[in-house]
């Protein structure tokens, strides 16, 4: 008869349309898939530009530390001042390792804009460096304050699609890890308060 | 009436293995035969040359065409009633969804027992529609043609290497990433291996404009499950490189299998390791380029080493 047999795990009229990307796991992982990635809680999309807003803004702190780097070589006491300051780059950088492990999860595909949005970030932390201090927090909060917003639209949107059926645990569990990437302490984070204060200038004071 | 007296024939010849399979006496709830075929003949009524269809559909003097003795065969659905009193209203097409992808899907799957001697051809899609008992006109549900019969397959195959590599899960996760993906290769070129003397007409298809679009969407759900197997935790760039690298791979070594003579395709499994471990060595000289312009920019001072985890 020609030697074919259809597989057993497909079959169903409508799934030889589809062109999902669902392979078959085990047990846990194939519910998690379910949960995630069918059409009552889909966040392939939410995973992907949050990523990309994550790495937008450590682009940004990467290119801060290069700009500071740059006229800190210029003084005797140019490499003492980049030490003291905190790496907000690699402190984001440990902050996004959970992308790492959800996305492939979830089967998620990076943002193809990626290399874009990066290079972006870069010269954006390059061009703040230039400013005085006080446009360099202005500009560096305004990047902040844009990506927990991104963030608090990404929980709404979330919010809303997981309101018509019971949230499943991973969702929940991603809800979680967006609201703790939302609410992490920034560079400008002691800059607003020393601003209240009446401080302006100097250097960047990162509360860790 | 040549049509109609072979709808006939195919009716009759139904009933009759029907009848000897439950030893003469059927179960009052599998004596669909009858509505089973008009429900069919009427889903066939949206294609064209369906006049015998028609035809067939309206005849209401056929004995034991009831609504009530149908059973639970899903391709009946709400149609049955209008085949049976020839309602040529039209208002069954909106009831028979499902009736269609079942009756596509057992077409398509029918349709694969002809393929190794017909081809991927609308041939095999109407000898599987004769063998079911059919008009040839059955062929028409898919409307694309051979383009259908040969996603079906693609599709197939495609559950077929995930559920093998699911079962094999322990044993490929202590090969190496370059053998793991060989092997998710080698898995799913054997399945083409059965009809390698006819793929050349299904990548024909598959290339033509109206197809290519489909043809790559999945060319990109195969290698993706492929890395998936494989363990691919990428979420940067190197997401799409690898599985353009490995689309390439794969395509590259299926053509190789149309010339391949050599027994069980062995140079082909050579072929297949020789372009894995080649685009490895461009990814990994990839990788370190890319990572010298990122210590570049960087800058070399010990201050500003980066300190990534």
């Amino acid at each position: 008869d020609g030697g074919f047999a259809p597989s057993a795990t497909f079959g169903g009229g409508t799934a030889w349309r589809s062109l999902a990307t669902g392979a078959s796991g085990e047990g846990e992982e194939k519910e998690e898939q379910a949960a995630t990635t069918t059409g009552r809680v889909d966040v392939s999309e939410l995973l992907r530009s949050t990523q990309s807003a994550h790495e937008l803004l450590k682009s940004f702190y990467l290119g801060q530390r290069r700009g500071q780097r740059g006229r800190a070589t210029g003084g005797s006491n140019g490499v003492s001042e980049v030490n003291e300051v905190v790496d907000m780059a690699a402190v984001e950088d440990a902050r996004m390792r959970w992308y790492g492990e959800d996305m492939p999860r979830h089967r998620v595909r990076p943002s193809c804009l990626l290399p874009l949005v990066q290079a972006a970030g870069f010269a954006g932390g390059l061009v703040a460096t230039m400013l005085p201090a006080s446009g360099k927090a202005m500009v560096t909060r305004a990047v902040e304050e844009t990506f927990a917003e991104h963030i608090n639209d990404q929980l709404r949107e979330l919010h809303e699609r997981s309101s018509a059926s019971p949230a499943s645990a991973p969702v929940k569990q991603l809800k979680s890890k967006l609201i703790d990437t939302r609410d992490a302490a920034r560079e400008t984070d002691g800059e607003s308060a020393s601003a209240e204060e009446g401080e302006e200038g100097g250097a960047p004071h990162v509360v860790s | 009436t040549r049509a109609l007296s072979s709808s006939a024939d195919c009716f009759a010849k139904q009933h009759q293995l029907q009848q000897q399979l439950h030893g003469g006496s059927m179960p009052e709830h599998q004596q669909r035969t009858p509505t089973t075929l008009s429900a069919t003949l009427s889903a066939l009524r949206r294609s064209p040359f369906t006049f015998s269809a028609r035809l067939y559909s309206t005849d209401a003097a056929r004995p034991g065409e009831e609504e009530e003795g149908e059973g639970e065969d899903v391709r009946e659905g709400k149609e049955e009633g209008a085949g049976v009193r020839g309602d040529d209203t039209g208002a069954e097409d909106n009831s028979s969804g499902g009736d269609s992808d079942s009756l596509r899907e057992d077409l398509l799957r029918a349709s694969m027992k002809h393929v190794a001697s017909l081809g991927f051809t609308m041939k095999a899609v109407q000898a599987a529609g004769r063998d079911l008992g059919y008009s040839s006109a059955v062929a028409n549900v898919l409307p694309r043609q051979e383009a259908d019969l040969i996603e079906y397959f693609l599709e197939d195959c495609r559950a077929k290497m995930n559920a093998e590599l699911d079962e094999r899960k322990e044993e490929v996760a202590a090969m190496r990433i370059r053998d793991k993906i060989a092997e998710g290769v080698r898995i799913r070129l054997r399945l083409t291996a059965p009809y390698i003397h006819v793929w050349p007409r299904a990548i024909y298809v598959m290339s033509q404009p109206p197809n290519a679009a489909n043809s790559l969407c999945l060319l990109h759900s195969l290698v993706d499950d492929m890395w998936h197997h494989a363990g691919d935790k990428s979420t940067d760039y190197n997401w799409y490189s690898k599985r353009m690298l490995l689309a390439g791979v794969y395509t590259s070594s299926e053509l190789f299998m149309l010339t391949d003579s050599s027994p069980d395709f062995e140079e082909t499994w050579h072929y297949v390791d020789r372009s894995i471990g080649r685009v490895l060595q461009v990814g990994k000289a990839g990788s370190d380029l890319l990572n010298l312009f990122k210590n570049v920019m960087d800058g070399a001072s010990p201050a500003g080493k980066s300190t990534r985890v």
